[in-house]
């Protein structure tokens, strides 16, 4: 490969990313942060926790983000009583018609999909919630003897609702750990609103049109892995991971106030990658230390577990991770 | 700047760094020497006057002005070299010029090296980028006018005071002894002279013999007022030596180049001069009373032989009193006059036939008068703790008049464990975040 190459790959990465985000904002209005960071997920491999109330369009993202993508699309909506195998599938009985005599036959659930919707995860019981797990974390499931490999590009995005707390199951941290980015969708500005309501309440269509393919995601993940990273660079990413632990010199007075754990070595891979497709989307062939801080909060705020005290005083991670933020120094 | 297109990338890229940062540092040591110079030239001035008011050497002043302009171009050339460059000047580099961590990635990267095309095409483009950065415009230089103008004002007020003024001030200082010294009766070439020879000892920078000093006090005797003002300046100059040998400073060397009797009390001084005459007349009495035998008897030629003799004598008498004079101020004078005496006796010895005798005779003076100087001198030098020894006076302790004691007490003891009371019931306010914690929220 040589230096035009390089070039020509950096533009072609930028290009695709625009468009999608472009084209997902036809439909989606505001929110382009929670646009940009899921298609980075899609790209580093990740799976997306989406976090928000009730009505403020995240599984409007989900199906938009689908559609541009021209991939396959599938949504399970959690419930308590759904089972491991409304998820991944099950053998069914089947009739020969012509030999005569039965057999069985995988028939796969929605998790056979590139880009699956786990509606409300934290409604379903830990059970079913791990096959799911599961499949996030291998690319593939198992069903009796025999091991499925799932469709790549393959994206998880899950959703959840802070409010109804009710009759849920919160996710473990083991699983919650796998999510690569944990994005909080914000209720919709005034101006926004005005978009909404006007697209919504009109008789205008909003049609988007699929501007890339699974082939091409897998292209770009390929070319998001290849940029360099700098020691230096990386040594910062990997102190603000330490950092979330109390016990570590990293760590500022709230972490060591209000964390029972910190991030795990995920945390850092999950920065590390997403750094470098933020370097791209900039035109850029390295990763800086700006780049590394702009996706350090989605990246760490779901991996930092709060102590008793700290739950006392409803700590929001995020202020934790903030001052972290603002206390590492990209130089140290 | 340096950016050669024949280097190879990484090589130009740490080149870029490195001489960014040279300027970088080159524009704050500038800023610094901007600040030091005025406040070093203000340092020299203040350093000038206080030598000017405390009658020192003017070459203190300008050597202090050279140190402190030595110094403050060292530290500017110390923080203005050229380092080899690291990360932290690299970012540091970078961020001064906004591109984006770009240059100290790429300077990491060139420094551990790598054959990836995505590190050499970075570091390409991070050396474009870099090279088209005005690094000048970026570390300006500031001009520091007015901090330049105060520094030469400091120099110059310096050098004035160093060199200028002491010229002055001798002027000025001759010019008011004339008009106030001035004697009824006295010739004018002589008068000049007195003018002159007060006018160096009140600057300090007499140079004489005991003959220029008996001529100024004989010279003073003619009247009261002048008499005055000689005993005074005697009298500084024995009190700042007697200071200098109190502090355990060596006396300026230029002292002993001074009037040779100036550091001896006035007794031991007369004492010296009394013995030297002493000497001097039994010695004259002896050649007198031998009539000069040897001198007719070598030479054939009595009368001549004879007044060439007894004119060598008084020659050599008045040789040996000058000879006792200045032995007793100083070793070095001492050893050197002794030679000088010997000779004479020698000549005399050989010219007027009494060479033996007298040799004996001057020996005998020139080694009192070597005792009695080194004995004024040591005794002049007595230096409490260096060659004086005092009895040593202990501190009586007081231990055993101390009246304090010490009495231990026992603390009362406040916690009884048996009467330990259950922990204070939980809040109403905090109890749904009690029990909120055990339904853990996403």
């Amino acid at each position: 490969m040589t230096a035009t190459a390089v070039a020509q790959h950096i533009d072609l990465f930028r290009e695709r990313f625009v468009k999608i985000t472009q084209e997902v904002g036809r439909r989606i209005v505001g929110n382009e942060e929670i646009v940009s960071s899921t298609v980075m997920s899609l790209l580093a491999g990740g799976h997306v926790l989406l976090e928000g109330i009730p009505g403020v369009g995240k599984t409007s993202l989900v199906h938009t983000l689908a559609d541009v993508l021209h991939l396959k699309f599938s949504r399970i909506q959690f419930t308590p009583d759904l089972m491991p195998a409304d998820i991944v599938g099950t053998n069914i009985v089947q009739e020969h018609h012509e030999k005569g005599g039965t057999f069985f036959e995988f028939q796969p659930g929605p998790i056979f999909a590139n880009i699956v919707l786990a509606d409300e995860i934290n409604r379903a019981t830990p059970k079913t919630q791990s096959a799911l797990l599961e499949a996030m974390q291998d690319q593939s499931v198992s069903v009796g003897n025999t091991t499925y490999k799932l469709d790549q590009p393959f994206l998880v995005l899950a959703t959840q609702n802070p409010l109804e707390m009710e009759g849920t199951y919160p996710l473990p941290e083991a699983q919650l750990d796998r999510f690569f980015f944990k994005l909080k969708v914000k209720y919709p500005s005034e101006e926004s609103m005005h978009q909404i309501v006007d697209r919504t309440t009109t008789t205008g269509d909003i049609s988007v049109s699929r501007v890339v393919d699974g082939a091409q995601i897998l292209e770009m993940r390929h070319v998001a892995r290849s940029v360099p990273i700098a020691k230096p660079v990386q040594s910062y990413a990997i102190r603000l991971t330490l950092g979330t632990h109390p016990e570590s010199p990293y760590a500022t007075p709230l972490v060591k106030k209000y964390v029972r754990y910190g991030a795990s070595p995920r945390a850092a891979q999950s920065i590390v990658l997403a750094g470098k497709i933020q370097a791209l989307t900039r035109g850029h062939a390295f990763v800086s230390a700006e780049d590394v801080k702009a996706v350090a909060l989605p990246a760490l705020r779901h991996r930092v577990l709060l102590n008793f005290e700290g739950e006392a005083e409803q700590v929001n991670a995020d202020t934790i991770v903030e001052e972290l933020l603002a206390a590492t120094r990209a130089d140290g | 700047m340096a950016t050669l297109s024949s280097e190879t990338p990484d090589r130009r890229v740490q080149d870029i760094v490195a001489a960014a940062d040279q300027q970088r540092r080159a524009r704050d040591a500038r800023r610094l020497l901007i600040r030091l110079a005025p406040l070093a030239g203000g340092l020299a001035v203040l350093v000038a006057i206080s030598v000017r008011l405390l009658r020192g050497s003017s070459t203190i002043s300008l050597a202090v002005l050279g140190l402190l302009a030595v110094a403050v171009a060292a530290i500017v050339f110390w923080l203005g070299r050229r380092r080899p460059s690291t990360d932290e000047i690299a970012l540091r580099v970078d961020t001064d010029a906004q591109l984006a961590g770009e240059l100290r990635s790429a300077h990491w990267f060139s420094i551990t090296g790598s054959g990836d095309e995505w590190i050499s095409y970075h570091l390409d483009r991070a050396a474009d980028r870099a090279a088209k950065v005005s690094w000048r415009e970026l570390y300006p230089r500031e001009s520091g006018t007015p901090a330049w103008l105060m520094s030469g004002v400091c120099v110059v007020a310096v050098v004035a005071l160093a060199v200028i003024v002491p010229q002055r001030q001798s002027l000025v200082a001759a010019g008011s002894t004339a008009e106030t010294t001035t004697l009824p009766g006295l010739p004018p070439e002589l008068q000049a002279k007195l003018d002159a020879m007060l006018a160096k000892m009140k600057a300090g920078t007499l140079q004489g013999d005991d003959a220029t000093l008996a001529d100024l006090k004989n010279i003073a005797k003619l009247d009261p007022k002048l008499q005055k003002t000689i005993d005074e300046l005697m009298k500084n100059k024995l009190g700042q030596d007697a200071q200098k040998l109190k502090d355990g400073k060596p006396v300026d060397p230029a002292d002993k180049e001074r009037p040779s009797n100036g550091g001896l009390p006035e007794d031991v001084r007369w004492a010296l001069e009394d013995l030297a005459k002493r000497l001097a007349n039994s010695n004259q009495e002896r050649q007198t009373n031998d009539k000069n035998p040897a001198a007719s008897d070598q030479t054939g030629e009595k009368g001549m032989g004879s007044d060439q003799a007894s004119t060598q004598q008084a020659n050599s008498t008045e040789a040996q009193m000058q000879l006792v004079r200045e032995a007793s101020s100083d070793a070095s004078a001492s050893q050197m006059m002794m030679g000088g005496g010997g000779m004479g006796g020698q000549q005399s010895g050989q010219q007027g036939n009494n060479g033996a005798q007298k040799g004996a005779a001057e020996a005998n003076v020139l080694a009192i008068a070597q005792a009695l100087k080194k004995e004024t001198v040591e005794a002049n030098e007595d230096m409490l703790g260096k060659n004086v020894q005092k009895e040593d006076i202990r501190r009586k302790t007081e231990a055993s008049k101390s009246g304090m004691g010490f009495t231990k007490v026992a603390p009362t003891a406040t916690f009884d464990k048996s009467h330990a009371t259950a922990p204070p019931p939980v809040p109403e306010s905090r109890r749904p975040l009690l029990q909120n914690y055990f339904i853990r929220k996403q």
